[in-house]
């Protein structure tokens, strides 16, 4: 007999036999992701070891192209950079000799293989791992000195960092103005979100500190928004460093 | 249409692990919308986070593939519905 009408029982039938597959790919994937997750690190970094060698050669290679005019003018960013790096460095809460001991004594210098935006999240994979004895938790640092985050996965020879400015993750700090004991909150993309009572001083341009003995620098604060009826107010702060061009971090054990 | 999807998924495991993930995450929706049954999508979504999540495993509950797995069923009716005259 011929119809000329879909078959219901047929239809919904399929529908939840796809359906079905799907949540079954997915619970297959997740095992299997689960027990694969240790080893795939290990074998993604060499090609991400050679797309950063890649990109510092044809990087190198543009620079001969650049006119004289945009040379000249990115020579002075960079040595008021350099001038404002050496300032900020020089009103650290340490003084220069030991803040110089505490950067360069037992760390493990190591360049940064992926950072955001390649990873979604606030997520950095280095070359050094336990083989170059850095361990889950570890302190991770620019040379220059503010403190980004920390170890949070461990592989022979890479690493994963969590930064602070991770979404949700939450750090002690201080606010240096007042000396303030605040919470960090991350928001992404090298960004934070601070809430202090309306009373407790704080203007753009200040600095956040971590809460350890020998603090160093964490955020800068870039703005602050209050209301009228609200007994809190809401700091906003960055990285004191572009998190997305990150080239090389020192790790403390 | 069996090598579309081969392509597709090798050119998505590339852009994964070589690109910036406002180029990935698109890619990867697009190709659940435009391939019928994308499922290598969700296995991507797993890729991404067992890549660049904090721990060292991914987690059961990856965010991305939940999301494509998600995306995946509620196109199914829909996709059912679709005509296209191309």
């Amino acid at each position: 007999m011929k119809t000329n009408y879909l078959l219901k029982n047929k239809s919904r039938r399929s529908y939840s036999g796809k359906v079905l597959f799907l949540i079954g790919v997915f619970l297959v994937g997740a095992v299997f992701f689960y027990f694969l997750g240790p080893w795939l690190v290990p074998l993604v970094s060499p090609l991400w070891k050679t797309e950063n060698a890649v990109a510092r050669t044809l990087s190198k290679g543009f620079d001969f192209f650049r006119s004289r005019q945009t040379l000249i003018e990115e020579n002075i960013t960079l040595k008021e950079k350099v001038a404002s790096l050496e300032l900020e460095r020089s009103s650290f809460t340490l003084s220069g000799v030991e803040r110089q001991e505490s950067i360069q004594g037992e760390n493990i210098r190591a360049a940064v293989l992926t950072r955001p935006p390649q990873s979604p999240y606030d997520i950095l994979i280095i070359d050094a791992g336990y083989k170059n004895s850095v361990i889950e938790g570890g302190r991770i640092f620019l040379p220059e000195g503010p403190e980004l985050g920390v170890v949070s996965a461990v592989f022979p020879t890479t690493a994963k960092v969590k930064l602070f400015s991770t979404d949700g993750e939450k750090t002690s700090a201080v606010l240096e103005r007042g000396n303030d004991p605040v919470t960090l909150e991350g928001v992404g993309g090298g960004n934070f979100r601070i809430i202090v009572p309306r009373d407790t001083a704080v203007e753009v341009g200040d600095r956040v500190l971590s809460a350890h003995l020998s603090s160093s620098l964490l955020a800068i604060v870039g703005d602050v928004e209050v209301s009228a009826t609200d007994s809190f107010k809401e700091v906003l702060a960055k990285s004191p460093v572009n998190i997305f061009s990150v080239r090389f971090v020192l790790v403390r054990p | 249409m069996r090598s579309y999807r081969l392509i597709s998924t090798l050119i998505l495991t590339l852009a994964v692990i070589l690109l910036p993930y406002w180029i990935y995450l698109p890619l990867l929706f697009v190709a659940v919308a435009i391939l019928p049954m994308f499922w290598e999508g969700i296995l991507l979504g797993f890729l991404i986070d067992a890549l660049y999540s904090q721990g060292i495993s991914v987690p059961i509950g990856s965010p991305v593939a939940l999301s494509i797995l998600a995306a995946l069923v509620i196109l199914l009716p829909l996709r059912a519905r679709l005509r296209t005259y191309v």
